[in-house]
C-alpha cells in the first residue's frame, strides 16, 4: 500500500512529472517526492523570495503556467523554491525504474540528435521572451509592493 | 617481542602492518573502523540496479535524500554518494576549526581511500628531489605495492612523467568517449606534444583479470557508488589480508587521542577512548602512526602538550589544487552511450612546465551514470529543456580533473586549541594560498582548455569549477622527513627526531607534493619504511 500523500502534493508532483518528462507520475515517485519535500535538506537554506510567490501562482496553473514559471525561474529565481522542487523531482526520475531512461540518449544520428537539439534551443528561446513579458511584470510588481525588499540574492 | 603498534587503517597503516607481518613482526592495529554496508545485488548493472532494486531512490539518492544536490548548493557537482557515507561518519567528538581550507576526514576501515578513484602515479626522480631518497630507493617498494593491489595500464606517452615499475596488467577496456579522445589526441599529436601537452592511459588500481583474490572489473558502471565486485582496490582489502595473520590483532572501535611519554621522552602508552566514550589504554613498545596526515598530526601535538605543555604549531601543510574543466566532446553527440562501462577517470593529460617537479595533472573522466540533476541545474535553460538537451549530449560530457603540485610554506599550519578541562583538544588548520599559484592555475587550466579544443571537446569557462582547498585529500607535509635534523622532522625512514620510538607512516612525512595522486606513493613509502624497521 502506498503512503498517503496530500492530494495538493499529489497534484503537483503529477504536473511537473508531466512537464519535465512527459508521463504520467507513477505512486511510487509520487510518494518519494512527498517524503522529498518533508526532508531535512529540502529545507535547508529554503528562503521564501517575491518571484517565489508569483512563480508559485504560475506552476500551480499547470499547463503552460508551469512552462513558463520553470523558464522564469531558471534566470530570475534560479534558487528559489521552483527549481528546488524541480530538481528534487528530476532527482527522483532518473533513479526510478520508470523514468530513467528519459534522462538518457535516445537511439539517433548525428543528424536527429542536432535538429533535436536546436529545436529545443528555438523553443527555449521562444518561451523564455514570453514568460519575461507574462511573469516579469508580475514580478515587478510584487517587489515593488513589497517596498523593493526581497531576498534577490535567493529567489529574486 | 613486543607488537608494533600502528594507529589508522588507510592506505599507509594497512601496507606498513603487511610489511611487518610478512617480516614475522607482530602488530596490533587500533583504528576506528566504520565499515561499509552490504553491497546491493553485486552483479546487476547501474541500470540495472533502478529497475531491480525496491527503492532505487534511497539507494541512490539516500534515505533522507541527502545526495540530491539542491540549487545554490556551495561550488561541487557532485556529493558523496550515499553508500560512501560511512567513510566520513564522524565518531564523536572531534572538533576541527579551519581557515582557508576545508579538510575531509575518514573513520572508515580503510580510510579516505575507500573512496579514492584508483589512480597509481609513482613519483619520479623530479619530484622526489626534496625526498631523502630517490627513485631507486622505493622502486621496490612500488612494484611491492603493485603486487599486492594489482594495477592496470600501460606504459604510453605519459610514461614520460610516470616512471615503469613492475607489475602492471592490460589496461581496462576503453568506452567509446575515451577511444574517440584517444584518436582525436593521436591526430593531433605532434602539435600538442609541441605545446607540452601529452595524453595517455591512467594507471588504475582496478584489475582487469583475477587478482588476490578479487575479480576483474566487469563493467556494471557502478564506480561512483563503490565497486560491487572489488575490482577497485581500497586498503580494506589488505586490513583483511592482516588478519589472516594470527600475529595481527586489530582493535577496532577506538578514538586515539595522544600517547604518553616517560622522562626520556620514550612512548609508553597510547591513550583514547573508545566509541560509546569509556577510556582507552594500551602499553606501547613501538609506535606507528598512520591516522593521515591531519589526524597523526593531531595525536601527536596533543602529545607534545600534555608531556610538555607547549603549544606547538606544525607549518608546511600541503594539499593539491583541484580545478574542475568539464568539457563536451561534439563528435560524441548522437552517438550511442554507454553506462555499462568503466567510470571513474581512465585517461590522464601531463602538462610539461618549466620545472619537471611542477608537472600539471589531469585526470579525465567520461561522465556517464554521474547524477544527471546536478548537471541539469547547471545548464542555462528551463529543467525540461535542461533535460532534453542534456540526454542529446549526455554521451559526450567529460570532466578534466586539473591537479596542480603544492610546496611546504611557513603560513600553511595545524596547531591545537587544547580543552582547559582536559577534554579533546580542537585541531587548528590554517592555510594560505600561494599568491603565485593563482596564475599558474589560469595558465594551466587555458593550456588545458586549448588542448581539448585540439580534441574536438567545447569547454565553457562558466563551469569551470576551482574546488576549495583541503578537497583533494591529499594532505601533507606537517612532519616533514629530511635528512638535515630538526625539531618536527623525521629521518628517511621516518622515525620521530622527537620521540624516538614513533614512526610516522602517512602523508605527514611527505616534503613536497607533486601533482598526482598521492595514494600510491602512500603505501610505497609505507612499505619501504617497514621494511627497513
Amino acid at each position: 500500500m502506498p503512503e498517503p500523500v496530500s492530494p495538493d502534493v499529489a497534484r503537483e508532483c503529477r504536473a511537473l512529472v508531466k512537464h519535465l518528462v512527459g508521463v504520467d507520475a507513477s505512486d511510487y515517485v509520487i510518494v518519494r517526492y512527498a517524503r522529498g519535500l518533508d526532508s531535512a535538506t529540502f529545507h535547508e537554506g529554503l528562503g521564501q523570495g517575491t518571484a517565489d510567490r508569483v512563480l508559485r501562482r504560475a506552476w500551480r496553473m499547470g499547463g503552460i503556467g508551469l512552462s513558463l514559471a520553470d523558464t522564469y525561474a531558471r534566470f530570475f529565481a534560479p534558487a528559489g523554491e521552483f527549481r528546488r522542487r524541480a530538481v528534487l523531482l528530476g532527482a527522483i526520475l532518473e533513479s526510478s525504474p520508470d523514468t530513467f531512461a528519459a534522462f538518457e540518449p535516445p537511439p539517433a544520428g548525428r543528424l536527429r540528435a542536432w535538429s533535436a537539439l536546436v529545436g529545443a534551443g528555438l523553443l527555449f528561446a521562444l518561451r523564455l521572451g514570453v514568460a519575461i513579458v507574462v511573469i516579469g511584470p508580475l514580478h515587478l510588481a510584487a517587489r515593488m509592493m513589497n517596498g523593493g525588499t526581497t531576498n534577490a540574492g535567493r529567489s529574486g | 617481542m613486543k607488537p608494533v603498534v600502528v594507529v589508522g587503517s588507510g592506505p599507509s597503516g594497512v601496507h606498513f602492518a603487511l610489511t611487518l607481518l610478512e617480516k614475522g613482526r607482530r602488530v596490533t592495529l587500533i583504528d576506528v573502523g566504520h565499515t561499509r554496508p552490504a553491497v546491493a545485488r553485486q552483479h546487476d548493472t547501474f541500470d540495472g540496479l533502478k529497475r531491480n532494486l525496491d527503492d532505487p531512490v534511497e539507494y541512490l539518492l539516500g534515505n533522507d535524500l541527502e545526495g540530491i544536490t539542491y540549487p545554490g548548493a556551495a561550488g561541487e557537482y557532485y556529493g558523496v554518494p550515499p553508500g560512501k557515507a560511512y567513510i566520513f561518519r564522524d565518531p564523536g567528538g572531534f572538533t576541527v576549526r579551519s581557515q582557508g581550507f576545508e579538510p575531509l576526514f575518514s573513520w572508515a576501515a580503510g580510510g579516505l581511500a575507500e573512496a579514492w578513484t584508483g589512480g597509481v602515479y609513482p613519483f619520479n626522480e623530479a619530484e622526489l628531489a626534496d625526498f631523502p631518497f630517490g627513485w631507486s630507493d622505493i622502486e621496490p617498494s612500488y612494484a611491492e605495492v603493485a603486487r599486492r593491489i594489482g594495477i592496470s595500464g600501460e606504459i604510453d606517452d605519459l610514461g614520460r612523467f610516470m616512471p615503469a615499475h613492475d607489475g602492471i596488467m592490460p589496461p581496462l577496456e576503453l568506452d567509446l568517449h575515451s577511444r574517440k579522445l584517444i584518436d582525436r589526441y593521436t591526430a593531433a599529436r605532434a602539435g600538442l606534444n609541441d605545446a607540452g601537452c601529452w595524453l595517455g592511459r591512467s594507471r588504475l588500481a582496478t584489475i582487469t583479470r583475477p587478482h588476490a583474490g578479487r575479480g576483474a572489473c566487469e563493467y556494471l558502471g557502478r564506480c561512483l557508488w563503490g565497486c560491487p565486485v572489488d575490482a577497485l582496490y581500497t586498503p580494506s582489502k589488505t586490513l583483511a589480508e592482516c588478519m589472516a595473520f594470527d600475529r595481527f590483532e586489530y582493535v577496532p572501535g577506538v578514538v586515539v587521542t595522544h600517547f604518553t611519554v616517560d622522562s626520556t621522552r620514550r612512548i609508553r602508552k597510547l591513550r583514547g577512548h573508545a566509541l560509546d566514550g569509556s577510556p582507552f589504554e594500551l602499553d606501547v613498545d613501538t609506535l606507528v602512526l598512520a591516522a593521515g596526515a591531519l589526524s597523526s598530526a593531531r595525536i601527536f601535538l596533543e602529545s607534545v602538550h600534555r608531556a610538555t605543555g607547549e603549544a606547538a604549531r606544525l607549518t608546511g601543510l600541503m594539499d593539491n589544487l583541484q580545478i574542475l574543466v568539464p568539457f563536451l566532446n561534439v563528435d560524441m553527440i548522437g552517438l550511442p552511450y554507454q553506462p555499462s562501462s568503466y567510470q571513474y577517470h581512465m585517461l590522464g593529460l601531463g602538462l610539461e612546465t618549466d620545472r619537471p617537479e611542477e608537472y600539471v595533472h589531469g585526470q579525465i573522466t567520461t561522465l556517464k551514470t554521474t547524477m544527471a540533476h546536478p548537471i541539469l541545474n547547471n545548464l542555462p535553460f528551463d529543467l525540461r529543456t535542461a533535460r532534453q538537451v542534456f540526454r542529446r549530449i549526455r554521451s559526450g560530457l567529460g570532466l578534466v580533473n586539473v591537479n596542480f603540485h603544492d610546496r611546504r610554506r611557513a603560513d600553511c599550519a595545524v596547531s591545537i586549541d587544547p580543552d582547559p578541562a582536559g577534554g579533546d583538544a580542537t585541531l587548528v588548520i590554517e592555510y594560505r594560498d600561494d599568491p603565485g599559484e593563482e596564475a599558474s592555475a589560469r595558465a594551466a587550466v587555458a593550456r588545458v582548455r586549448k588542448a581539448l579544443r585540439s580534441l574536438r571537446c567545447f569547454a565553457p569557462s562558466p563551469m569551470i569549477h576551482v574546488r576549495p582547498r583541503g578537497a583533494s585529500v591529499h594532505y601533507a607535509g606537517v612532519l616533514p622527513m629530511t635528512d638535515r635534523g630538526g625539531d618536527f622532522t623525521t629521518t628517511t625512514e621516518c622515525r620521530s627526531r622527537d620521540f624516538e620510538n614513533l614512526v610516522l607512516a602517512d602523508g605527514a612525512t611527505f616534503p613536497f607534493l607533486p601533482a598526482k595522486n598521492i595514494t600510491f606513493t602512500l603505501m610505497a613509502n609505507a612499505v619501504r619504511v617497514a621494511a627497513a624497521m
